[in-house]
């Protein structure tokens, strides 16, 4: 065990199993104190490496994770203390390997937990490797305006006003964490503060005791009186009668033991804190009151008079000059966080990102302001779904059916196309399911599949100018350009496509108005005049009836549709139909465990 | 000969009791579980067998006994006093010495039966099982323990020649006789460590290898499962020269149940404080108490001075609450359930010191929870720390008829006051 200051406003610590806030509060507390270097030198994070990004002031720097204990000690020579956030099965063993460290000589465990026979080891370890173990279930400590652990002290805002930023004269130890919250309180109330606090841990059997920590308080000169909550359980503040005793203490101590009410009751009763068990006589909080009394120490009645005795204890070092005044400073303002700043209405900040089709915020996610429920509820198909997140509006059933038989009608078309046979060589290449569906979905565009918004551009243009088909058809041949959406490799004039008919026979039933479609047969009839393959093919069809969607609906102004054929809305179509029948041949060749395809040399051409 | 029947029924009665006395948020265990524990370690102990209805005790005195006179008939719950305990159906003492035809009839009188002794408190424990074991004639009797020490960091045994009675008696008449043999915590226990234990108890009629084994046997038990404590008292001789636990003490480390699932389902849920289970459900440290004022506090250190400054006000705690540093308002809810529901609270007192949580959040947690709670005791609140002023509106503004204090000493007295009202 150390016999004098643990910390220094230099100190830095190794931080295992990383959490966010505790290690954004010690870097808080450094900025509050005006410390140089940050006191977090490394994180350890079994399995991780890299760095992770905090605070430190208003500046953001990145702390380095390590992987092992080893591998941040060697990174971090300097770093002495090793603050422990593993789980309670977890901190014997880490909390050994780290003491095994020779460049670490403090461990603080905040898990509580930890196997008793566990801890033994430590402390037998710690002990003959003259090395400190805080903990377990601890808080930790602090050393006003040098050093902090973890959560100690708790919120900055409780910082300051115990003003933990600047030493005081007073050395605090306690087993409870939360008890020395409050005390850190009280004490900066009637003293000029506190210089050191330790909170050694509730269990059986802390790593280092109420009398270490007395006694290394001792020997450091900045501390001129100390103050020491004990708990009922356990002899540990005999200790600290012996070393009083001994005369081993010559500076003032003021000390309670809490847990006098424990004699009220029959049966052993254990509160919280392992150790905190009424046993004996010996262990209950009034004979320790009671030895520390004898020995010297100032022991109030209550708790409540705790306060009082602290205060006198140091008007007194005061009126006898022991005490240097300490010089007070004004800590600086530690930048809020943004986000804690918005919320309360501080700042704005412009956004990044704008999003106007859902909203995954609320109870439920809103498709374009429809929550999911009424969605379910109202029996919505996926076109419904298609009109909310595309078109953001609720278009009429006839509307979002006909989506539904396009997206039914292109889903596949055979393994032959280029799509489909991307994917199939992909997935038979080994490649996972997203791979050989995005190797299909790239082969659509201008010659497969992609000819639907191109019809409907061509088509609308020529109907809304009042082209004759013949004037369209040859105009487009003068430009060189094939008339999008007419014309079939194997379809004909006395053979049409059953495609183009069903959706032809549900427009033509359910439609207001479909006079896209009716030019689109003229057009047809025209082409098909000069060769018999030139028929409305699949994507013409698609094209003009949603143009007569658009605007038959009423549902758009004549802008909305202009932008909605300009975008390309109409592609989208394809591209999610057709990934229905990819993710099936992606699934198809996986379940017949298909090789990997290799292209026959017969097929090819081999030439000069 | 007569002498040594009442021995034995002695034993036998303080056996029920020595078995029991363990903390309350010890793990404890039924005694035949101990025993059979034991056994399979390899250490000696009387034979014996745990049966739950007539039909197994006929089998078991016709299958494990064929040739026992006399059997220990002995009632198996969690609570100490058994000897001289009293069923609510009349029958008298929880532990009796019985020829073997009629232990089918004194078992019948045990078994379903609540049995009160001054350790269970008025509502009793109720009897699943009973354990039937053979009657032992001893010829001597030491004493043994292993727990873990302080001074040297590890494990250490106490052995005395002497036993029967409890170590601070022992300590007191034969200081000299009593040795301790500290284990070196990495290196576990020694042939010479167990010898130097096994001089010190100075068995009489047994084996000296024999019993060296014992020893090495009851610390490997001590190690592989996580025991605090290991009180064999008495260890003792029997007149077949054999070393025998005739009545053992186990504490087992709360902290260890992770890795001693087998050990922890020996967990019976039947014998404990329903307010402690209930609280144990919603992650609450709760123990259950004789007084009239309900706490809850968070943390353990304020919980302890909570109830000082309460006793120091006149009043009694009902209850050791502490909701924890990290309270969430479900816990908060689940607490304020459980003190409402204990018709000996005459109030509540709620002691919370905002350090890392915020007074706001609590404050906002206890309206809520007391939404949900019927409320029919007065409510003391006191809150200090962080945002302790947004605490103490919102609290106001709730329109709760609350109790608010201004400091600790404040609030005990109001709380005080509330009860005796």
């Amino acid at each position: 065990m150390a016999t004098g200051q643990l910390f220094s406003r230099t100190t830095q610590a190794l931080f295992y199993n990383y959490k966010q806030l505790p290690i954004q509060r010690m870097l808080d507390f450094d900025f509050l104190c005006g410390r140089e270097i940050p006191s977090v030198a490394g994180i350890i994070n079994p399995g991780a490496e890299g760095f992770q990004k905090l605070f430190f002031g208003q500046e953001e720097i990145a702390i380095p994770v390590h992987s092992t204990i080893e591998a941040a000690c060697t990174a971090h020579p300097t770093a002495d203390v090793f603050i422990n956030f593993a789980s309670f099965r977890s901190a014997a063993a880490s909390s050994m390997a780290a003491l095994k460290q020779p460049t670490i000589r403090v461990v603080a465990i905040i898990a509580e937990g930890v196997p008793e026979s566990d801890t033994k080891q430590l402390i037998a370890y710690a002990r003959s490797n003259n090395k400190v173990v805080i903990g377990p279930a601890t808080v930790g400590g602090i050393q006003a305006g040098a050093f902090k652990i973890g959560d100690t002290a708790g919120t900055i805002d409780n910082i300051v006003q115990c003003k933990l930023y600047r030493p005081g004269s007073v050395g605090f130890v306690s087993k409870s964490g939360g008890m020395s919250n409050e005390m850190y309180n009280t004490i900066a109330r009637v003293t000029d503060g506190i210089y050191e606090g330790i909170a050694i841990g509730g269990d059986v059997f802390p790593g280092s005791t109420l009398s270490d920590h007395i006694l290394r308080f001792n020997n450091i000169p900045q501390v001129k009186m100390m103050v020491v909550l004990g708990e009922l359980g356990g002899r540990d503040e005999y200790s600290l009668v012996e070393a009083l005793k001994q005369g081993k203490v010559n500076k003032p101590v003021v000390a309670w033991v809490s847990g006098t009410c424990a004699r009220l009751f029959k049966s052993e009763v254990q509160f919280g804190h392992a150790g905190a068990k009424s046993g004996g006589e010996m262990e209950s909080a009034q004979a320790k009151n009671q030895a520390l009394r004898d020995a010297g120490a100032v022991v109030p009645t209550s708790y409540e008079a705790f306060e009082i005795v602290i205060k006198e204890t140091f008007d007194k070092l005061v009126e006898q000059g022991k005490i240097t005044p300490v010089k007070e400073v004004i800590p600086p303002q530690i930048p809020e966080d943004l986000n804690n700043a918005i919320k309360s209405g501080k700042v704005r900040a412009p956004t990044h990102i704008i999003s106007t089709i859902s909203d995954d915020r609320g109870e439920e996610p809103c498709y374009a302001g429809v929550p999911m429920s009424s969605i379910v509820e109202r029996g919505y198909g996926v076109g419904d779904v298609i009109s909310l997140l595309w078109f953001k509006r609720s278009l009429p059933r006839y509307c979002t059916h006909f989506i539904e038989i396009c997206i039914m009608l292109c889903a596949d078309h055979g393994p032959c196309v280029s799509g489909a046979h991307n994917t199939i060589v992909t997935a038979r290449a080994g490649k996972d399911l997203v791979s050989s569906l995005v190797s299909g979905l790239l082969t659509i565009g201008p010659r497969f599949g992609g000819a639907i918004d191109d019809a409907a551009r061509y088509f609308k243009d020529a109907y809304d100018r009042g082209l004759t088909p013949y004037e369209f058809v040859e105009g487009m041949k003068k430009k060189g350009i094939r008339v999008p959406g007419i014309g079939h490799r194997i379809k004909r004039g006395d053979n049409r496509d059953k495609r183009v008919e069903l959706l032809q026979r549900f427009a033509r039933t359910h439609f207001p108005s479909v006079k896209y479609m009716e030019y689109a047969v003229q057009v047809e009839t025209y082409t098909l005049s000069k060769a018999n393959n030139l028929v409305l093919n699949v994507d013409g069809a698609i094209g003009s009836l949603f143009l007569d969607l658009l605007a038959g609906s009423g549902m758009f102004s004549k802008q909305e549709i202009d932008e909605i054929v300009e975008i390309g809305y109409l592609n989208g179509l394809f591209v999610l139909a057709r990934s229905i029948g990819l993710i099936g041949h992606t699934f198809d060749q996986k379940r017949l465990k298909q090789p990997l395809y290799r292209h026959p040399w017969e097929d090819v051409l081999y030439t000069k | 000969m007569r002498g040594l029947m009442n021995k034995l029924v002695s034993r036998s009665l303080s056996v029920a009791g020595k078995w029991q006395q363990q903390q309350l948020r010890r793990l404890n265990i039924h005694e035949y579980q101990g025993a059979d524990l034991m056994n399979k370690y390899g250490i000696n102990v009387p034979k014996g067998v745990a049966v739950s209805s007539i039909d197994e005790v006929k089998e078991a005195v016709k299958s494990a006994f064929p040739n026992e006179n006399e059997l220990v008939v002995k009632s198996q719950i969690l609570a100490g006093g058994r000897g001289l305990g009293t069923f609510q159906n009349g029958f008298k003492g929880g532990v009796h010495i019985v020829k073997a035809d009629q232990v089918e009839d004194i078992a019948g009188k045990m078994l379903g039966q609540i049995l009160v002794t001054k350790q269970t408190g008025p509502q009793g424990k109720v009897v699943s099982k009973v354990y039937l074991c053979e009657k032992l004639s001893l010829v001597n009797e030491m004493y043994f323990a292993i727990t873990l020490d302080r001074k040297t960091a590890g494990p250490i045994i106490i052995a005395c020649s002497k036993g029967g009675t409890s170590i601070e008696d022992l300590a007191e008449k034969y200081p000299d006789m009593i040795i301790k043999v500290p284990v070196d915590v990495f290196k576990g226990i020694t042939d010479e460590d167990a010898a130097r234990v096994v001089d010190g108890l100075a068995p009489k009629v047994a084996d000296r290898n024999d019993s060296i084994e014992q020893v090495k046997k009851l610390y490997k038990l001590f190690c592989e499962r996580d025991c605090t404590l290991l009180e064999i008292n008495p260890l003792a001789e029997t007149s077949g020269n054999q070393l025998v636990a005739a009545d053992a003490k186990l504490n087992f480390d709360d902290n260890a149940a992770f890795r001693q699932k087998e050990i922890f389902a020996l967990r019976d849920p039947s014998q404990e404080d329903p307010r402690e289970v209930a609280a144990a459900k919603a992650d609450l440290n709760y123990i259950g108490l004789d007084g009239e004022i309900g706490c809850m506090v968070n943390g353990a250190g304020l919980a302890m001075a909570t109830m000082d400054i309460i006793k120091l006000h006149g009043g009694t705690p009902a209850n050791f609450l502490d909701v924890g540093g990290n309270a969430s308002e479900g816990q908060v809810v689940e607490a304020f359930k459980i003190l409402t529901s204990d018709d000996k609270v005459k109030a509540i007192l709620v002691n919370i010191f905002g350090g890392i949580m915020k007074c706001d959040v609590i404050a906002s947690g206890i309206v809520n929870a007391a939404k949900q709670v019927a409320l029919k005791v007065p409510v003391v609140v006191r809150l200090e720390g962080t945002n302790v002023d947004q605490g103490k509106r919102i609290l106001k503004e709730s329109g709760m008829t609350l109790i608010t204090a201004e400091d600790l000493d404040d609030a005990a007295e109001k709380a005080v006051k509330a009860a005796s009202k």
